[in-house]
């Protein structure tokens, strides 16, 4: 069985939404920035499984929703559940270095754009219409075009590798 | 035992995806981000110490890179500003006459004693790491006298200019709520007209606000770019602070008030100062 290091992964993910909030904030169209957390969530699920995932996305989510002025639950909800999505797809998808982390990328974004709308709908339906904006189509865009680079960043510094994979 | 433990072991997954989502949705169920719970106050305290330290090392890098290209430019406007140098110092000793003098007349009109409230100087250091929301934090908490609900402002285009208001108070940082949010609302006049209403941000994104309940009878004395203020009734808000500019007048024949789309004078894409106002003496009908 392959060794896991999911503190290093929940980590790198803290330091994710950390740096999202920060540092990264130069990289912004229309106020709207690429979801880092997100798409790290994605590359190490699919690396370490449903279990550390969900965990990750846990952890991650819940930092989210602490330093910003999101109720404390919202993005741990919809980070936990896209960890366990992700992990499913451990040794069942090959990732190749281009066509397979764009569409991860808009299948993640996709997936954080419905559970946001049920939460919000829900939760805070005064923010209903926020959802539905050019900032959403502007995310989706350049959480899909990154995804390559950061993915090859990743398999550089040897923090995600592709084994027991079958083409889909 | 074992029945039990076999089914925990080959479940294991599902009832942790279940655990922690349910934890979510009761943490999303009991609270509203107006009320903090205590988890949410003691992790946003710690987590806020080394977001502060991050936004100070982002500004490290930032500062540095840009003073990179900035040498060569500097070099050339040095050999400049020398022989503009010695032109300046005769202009200098009549400025600081002229200080002085507006110094005295500053006094005379009593200027200082309208002031109400004092002002804390603040950088914005993050932003919040989503899109839907639209928070962000200031570097100064607590210990700087900042307070849960006071008002923030900033100075663009001349004006005095209404931010938003503290949510949220760690030691040495604090979130602050645009008052572009859709949860935002803010007790409002039109400067000219003097008719009131609530301004109501329309989100982030859009950068926009909407003016409520105005009085319709208000439309044929209202047009296009007339400013908007905070009016100070029954508000955390001081009077007299600019909001913004009226950019659309909606009079809906079904309607029995006027809506007007407001686009605050701030920036908020640009922001980067603010300014905590703290009421001295705070009047004791402001909730």
């Amino acid at each position: 069985m392959q060794k896991q290091y999911s503190p290093v992964y929940i980590v790198l993910l803290i330091l994710a939404a950390l740096l999202q909030s920060t540092v990264l904030l130069p990289f912004q169209i229309q106020n709207t920035r690429p979801d880092f957390v997100l798409l790290l969530l994605i590359f190490f699920a699919h690396q370490l499984g449903s279990f550390q995932g969900m965990t990750m996305g846990f952890a991650a989510g819940l930092v989210m929703d602490l330093i910003g002025l999101s109720p404390l639950g919202f993005h741990s909800f919809i980070y936990t559940a896209a960890g366990y999505f992700f992990g499913a797809t451990r040794g069942k998808v090959y990732v190749d270095a281009l066509t397979l982390p764009v569409l991860l990328a808009l299948l993640a974004s996709a997936i954080k754009f419905i559970l946001s709308f049920i939460l919000t709908a829900v939760f805070e339906p005064v923010r209903l219409g926020a959802l539905f904006t050019v900032s959403t189509l502007i995310e989706f865009g350049m959480n899909a075009l990154i995804s390559p680079f950061l993915y090859a960043v990743l398999r550089l510094l040897k923090l995600t590798r592709e084994h027991d994979s079958r083409m889909l | 035992m074992d029945g039990i433990k076999g089914f925990l072991s080959r479940h294991r997954n599902i009832i942790t995806l279940i655990v922690l989502l349910t934890f979510s949705l009761t943490a999303l169920a009991t609270q509203s981000m107006y009320v903090s719970t205590a988890t949410k106050r003691v992790g946003y305290s710690v987590l806020s110490s080394i977001q502060h330290g991050f936004a100070r090392i982002g500004m490290f890098f930032g500062d540095a890179f840009s003073s990179i290209g900035e040498l060569k430019e500097i070099r050339t406007e040095y050999e400049v500003l020398q022989e503009k140098l010695v032109e300046y110092r005769s202009m200098e000793r009549k400025l600081i006459d002229m200080r002085r003098e507006n110094e005295q007349l500053r006094e005379l009109i009593g200027f200082s004693e309208q002031i109400e409230f004092t002002h804390i100087p603040a950088r914005i250091i993050a932003k919040e790491p989503g899109s839907l929301f639209s928070g962000f934090t200031i570097n100064k908490g607590l210990s700087e006298g900042v307070r849960e609900d006071s008002a923030v402002i900033a100075y663009s285009e001349g004006f005095t200019c209404l931010v938003g208001k503290i949510m949220e108070i760690s030691s040495h940082t604090a979130k602050v709520l645009p008052m572009t949010d859709h949860s935002s609302y803010v007790a409002a006049r039109m400067m000219e007209s003097r008719y009131e209403g609530l301004v109501n941000g329309k989100g982030t994104v859009s950068g926009l606000a909407e003016m409520e309940y105005v009085k319709k009878q208000a439309k044929d004395e209202i047009e296009f770019g007339d400013l908007v203020i905070t009016s100070g009734l029954r508000s955390i808000y001081p009077e007299n602070i600019y909001i913004g500019r009226v950019i659309e007048i909606n009079a809906p024949e079904w309607e029995t008030s006027l809506t007007l789309e407001i686009r605050p004078l701030v920036d908020f894409a640009k922001l980067e100062y603010v300014f905590v106002l703290i009421e001295e003496n705070p009047a004791e009908d402001v909730q």
